[in-house]
């Protein structure tokens, strides 16, 4: 059969291949471990003090879940349904915590100086204020799949109350998975148990690797982790059914929010509330140390010294992420079968401890010869790693793009002789040009949130701005740090409004 | 030796999907010289039918001739679409929304006068004044015409039109249905039209193939199949008319 803008719409062996090839990839970085494992039995003796420390990780991270799942839900549903002024500017506030590295959060806390905030208490404030903007962005993107009808019949039946009640549980299954998802994501964040000083999995794992040169340990306790966060996702994901992974998938309508007198108040009030306990608390706790004569020398020494290492970091990771991303999505967009195993693959690879891929690397590394060293023991590496975990993230928003291209324009263009390549160029980027954008500049924003990569596989001296911070943390001044890490907020607010440029396909 | 036809000829064609059979053993003459309807209820394959013709899709048995000559045959596309002088209105007009009137028009031409041709068209079906307008600036009518214009544009033989009108009010359907009755006269091209709307098909259309079950139940001119319908769908064109007369 000849190559032509038809083929986009085919099904074919092609696409199930891309889709594994990609997925298999992915994975790889993980088979030295699981092979070091098994070879050694999974050193369970040693794994007997690590699984309490996982079961207390796991239990802070879901208390954090739960708090973003039920606050969530109920701002996301505000804002789907009640207009009010400034709404557009408060999305996205909320959104910053997402596209910036926990550890700075924490720091905030931390200086704060409420003592509760400082232990156990303050890891899941930061996993319930990293969690909440995920929540609300899957509530409302479910939201917009309820037609004006359903809504205007829920309206009639009972008023405000019963359209929230009937909304709420429409959206449950989404924003249970999100906050799960959350959860396991936040398990493998080394910075929040650093700066307030809880022993959590993570760090324990990064001790065996770091402190103690135990590999075959980290592995062990590694893979224990992942099998907790798999755990953790797939019994989400039983429990939602197969609803959340259609509206990953599918291009969802708008929402249509209107003015309603005490509604929009209240959404109004609740939203400045929630804004003030999630980004207010640690912003004012890095702006009180901050606000003293800044050493602009050593502020401009740490920017100079990690800035380029940053956008090699972030535009490798993005490049990566971006292009497996693109290609995903076009091997998923026609075929509901590849689109749901696509999507779980993803959601799964996306949930995996960081420290997964990035001690794989290091296992590949040591076991190869020399001359793989641009690749296990490299900025490369370190891109490598971080774009193959993060491009489920430009994959769906694609995905979302190209199944908003219905099949008669491909007919079309075949009945008047268009080719493949012309149709691409004139027709399909122009669609995807802006989720493939904001794509690239999200995972860019998230690669900088990912220390634990960095941790592990940097090579010496091409530290970036976070692992810079966290190295300095414990002995430089506390404003330097403060300073520092008000810079990278301002910079991840500017990143946001940019990437609020791209939405052209993404509904939320 | 038995002539060979002006037109489409389908010899055994069967299609499946997911296991489930649409057609099967179809053989069906659609000449090249009338103005076909292609009848049947929802999900009855017409579309199906339309894009098989088409060559946007191959039969998983038989053969498609066109002129005489295969076209498709047992789930291959032997000549692609653009090279079977066919253009096609689809149901939901598939206008490329980031391209201009003439841009959607020019997309699939080539040629120094590609550019002068799309004009010309675009002045044909009466919306030259929109050639830079995107087709949301457009109303729905002026969309239909510009789906017209983009496939008149080819300089096709067939014209196909796959339930283009869904959703225009009457006066603007029974314009664009006049404009592409002139048209398809002043530049002698058939036309092959998918529909359930009897209007639609008395205004437009001589001759009427109906699908029933996945088999033809009839076949021929409308006028004469009028007289003693045998399938549902063109007794209902039959009662159609009859209350349309006696209202009248």
């Amino acid at each position: 059969m000849s190559v032509s803008a038809l083929s986009l719409e085919r099904p074919g062996w092609w696409r199930t291949a891309g889709l594994s090839a990609i997925i298999f990839t992915a994975l790889l970085p993980a088979v030295p471990l699981v092979a070091e494992f098994v070879k050694t039995g999974g050193r369970l003796d040693a794994l007997q003090g690590f699984i309490p420390i996982l079961a207390k990780s796991l239990a802070l991270n879901l208390a954090g879940g739960t708090v973003a799942l039920v606050i969530g839900i109920c701002l996301g549903l505000m804002h789907s349904f009640y207009s009010f002024s400034g709404a557009k500017i408060i999305r996205m506030l909320f959104l910053t915590p997402l596209c910036m590295p926990p550890l700075l959060l924490a720091q905030g806390i931390r200086y704060f100086e409420i003592k509760f905030l400082t232990g156990p208490a303050g890891m899941v404030y930061v996993t319930a204020i990293v969690t909440l903007p995920l929540v609300m962005l899957a509530t409302i993107t479910a939201s917009s799949l309820l037609s004006s009808g359903q809504c205007l019949a829920a309206r009639l039946a009972g008023g405000e109350r019963c359209l929230l009640r009937y909304a709420a549980r429409f959206v449950f299954p989404s924003a249970l998975t999100t906050a799960l998802m959350g959860t396991c994501i936040m398990l493998s964040c080394p910075g929040p148990a650093m700066a307030l000083g809880v022993k959590v999995a993570i760090s324990e794992i990064l001790i065996s690797f770091s402190a103690l040169y135990d590999l075959n340990l980290a592995a062990s306790q590694c893979l224990l982790m992942s099998g907790a966060a798999l755990l953790t996702l797939l019994t989400a994901l039983a429990i939602s059914g197969k609803q959340p992974l259609q509206n990953l998938s599918v291009s969802t309508g708008s929402n249509h929010p209107r003015y309603h007198p005490q509604m929009s108040r209240l959404a109004f009030i609740s939203s400045l509330a929630v804004l003030v306990l999630q980004l207010g608390v640690p912003a004012t706790g890095l702006i009180v140390p901050a606000i003293s004569v800044p050493d602009v020398a050593e502020i401009m020494n740490v920017i100079s010294r990690t800035g380029a290492n940053s956008l090699v970091y972030a535009t490798g990771t993005a490049s990566a992420a971006t292009l497996s991303g693109t290609a995903a999505a076009f091997f998923m967009n026609k075929s509901a079968r590849h689109r749901y195993f696509g999507t779980v693959s993803m959601l799964l690879i996306f949930s995996l401890p960081a420290t997964l891929t990035a001690l794989g690397y290091s296992a590949a590394g040591t076991i190869s010869p020399p001359w793989t060293d641009f690749i296990f023991r490299s900025r490369a590496a370190v891109c490598l790693s971080q774009g193959l975990r993060l491009f489920p993230i430009p994959a769906l928003l694609v995905l979302r793009a190209l199944n908003s291209v219905p099949s008669s324009w491909a007919w079309a263009a075949e009945m008047q002789g268009i080719s493949l390549g012309r149709y691409i160029a004139k027709i399909i980027i122009p669609v995807i040009s802006g989720p493939v954008m904001a794509g690239f500049l999200v995972t860019a924003l998230f690669s900088q949130a990912d220390i634990s990569t960095l941790l592990l596989l940097h090579p010496p001296g091409s530290q970036n701005l976070p692992l810079a911070i966290l190295t300095i943390m414990a002995n430089a001044p506390r404003a330097l740090i403060a300073q520092l890490d008000l810079i990278y907020m301002a910079l991840a607010i500017v990143l946001l409004m940019v990437i609020g440029h791209f939405r052209r396909g993404m509904n939320t | 030796m038995k002539p060979s036809v002006r037109g489409f000829e389908l010899k055994d064609i069967g299609i499946c999907y997911s296991r489930k059979q649409i057609f099967k053993n179809l053989s069906v003459t659609i000449s090249s010289d009338r103005n076909w309807a292609i009848l049947g209820r929802s999900g009855s394959g017409k579309s199906t039918l339309l894009r098989i013709l088409a060559g946007l899709e191959a039969p998983s048995q038989g053969t498609v001739l066109l002129n005489g000559k295969p076209v498709s045959k047992d789930a291959r596309i032997l000549v692609p679409p653009s090279k079977r002088q066919i253009a096609m209105v689809f149901q939901d007009l598939a206008l490329w929304p980031n391209l201009t009137a003439r841009e959607n028009v020019m997309l699939g031409m080539r040629g120094d006068n590609s550019e002068k041709i799309a004009l010309k068209t675009l002045e044909t079906c009466g919306i030259a004044g929109l050639a830079s307008k995107y087709p949301s600036q457009m109303s729905g009518g002026e969309q239909q015409r510009l789906a017209l214009a983009r496939a008149l544009a080819a300089r096709p033989d067939y014209l196909f039109l796959d339930e283009p009108f869904n959703g225009l009010d009457l006066e603007i359907k029974d314009s664009i249905i006049k404009s592409i009755k002139k048209l398809a006269d002043d530049h002698n091209i058939s036309t092959i039209l998918v529909s359930h709307d009897p209007f639609e098909v008395l205004s437009l259309c001589t001759h009427a193939v109906v699908l029933e079950d996945g088999n033809i139940m009839e076949h021929g001119k409308i006028k004469t199949i009028m007289k003693e319908p045998k399938s549902g769908v063109m007794n209902m064109f039959k009662n159609y008319v009859d209350r349309l007369r006696i209202t009248l």
